[in-house]
């Protein structure tokens, strides 16, 4: 049935993006359109966004806390990302 | 799964649950649309309506029911693999275009047709300032404390189970 509703779980398991890829820009690309007067976009926003989004899998992440850690202060995300790039 | 959270507003007709807009209001790019709270934290909501010029203020203390297969949590690990796969297409689709996260989650949510009733996450935006913490605890050990605030956006308000007000200064 395509109006059933599905589950954030059930879609992201089942989810191939190489083989959905196309439907899924169709569909997105369709949801700008009908949405466009309201959509919001910003080029910093997104830029963190996809920054801490490829930290979350950043298999090295242990090694990154250790590169920070060489000090009792606080840091902010700028810290975090900066002792990425070194 | 039982919330608590705590909206800050003007606006003591909230507490009717049929008076709560969970349409789009420009600035709700974190998470999207919906009804914004802070979980846990009267405090925090409080702290919120002094950023505003309101004459009348007032903290709703909103009890959430909602089932965790209806949750999109971001305050968990124990979906890495859904929350992987939900940034890689957020990144796939949304980097082009300087999409908000919020708008690519509604885009789920109306477009995909998936049932999110509720959007839980940290809110460590850079405006927070200090937001890591690291604590050393030996080579395999390390852990980085990140302090925030979890916001809680409602969806579908069947997601509210009740609504208490708080007044804190009213005329």
């Amino acid at each position: 049935m395509e109006n059933k509703k599905k589950s954030i779980y059930d879609f992201f398991k089942s989810l191939n993006l190489k083989e959905e890829y196309e439907f899924l820009k169709e569909k997105f690309d369709f949801f700008l359109q009908k949405n466009s007067d309201i959509i919001q976009t910003d080029n910093q926003d997104k830029n963190k966004c996809v920054e801490v989004g490829k930290y979350i899998r950043d298999k090295e992440k242990r090694i990154l806390c250790e590169k920070i850690n060489k000090s009792n202060t606080l840091y902010n995300i700028k810290d975090i990302l900066n002792a990425k790039k070194a | 799964m039982k919330l608590i959270g705590y909206h800050g507003t003007n606006n003591k007709n909230l507490k009717n649950i049929n008076n709560i807009n969970i349409d789009y209001n420009r600035g709700d790019c974190f998470l999207g649309k919906g009804f914004y709270l802070f979980r846990d934290s009267f405090k925090r909501a409080k702290k919120w309506t002094n950023y505003r010029n309101y004459d009348e203020k007032y903290v709703l203390e909103v009890l959430v029911d909602v089932d965790e297969k209806n949750l999109l949590n971001f305050c968990t690990t124990a979906d890495d693999e859904i929350i992987l796969k939900f940034f890689r297409l957020y990144e796939k689709l949304c980097k082009e275009f300087n999409i908000y996260l919020g708008t690519f989650i509604d885009f789920l949510l109306e477009e995909m047709n998936i049932d999110i009733k509720v959007v839980m996450a940290i809110d460590l935006r850079e405006k927070n300032k200090h937001i890591f913490f690291p604590i050393e605890k030996g080579e395999e050990n390390s852990t980085v404390f990140a302090i925030g605030d979890i916001q809680i956006c409602i969806k579908d308000k069947n997601a509210i189970e009740k609504i208490n007000l708080k007044e804190i200064n009213g005329k």
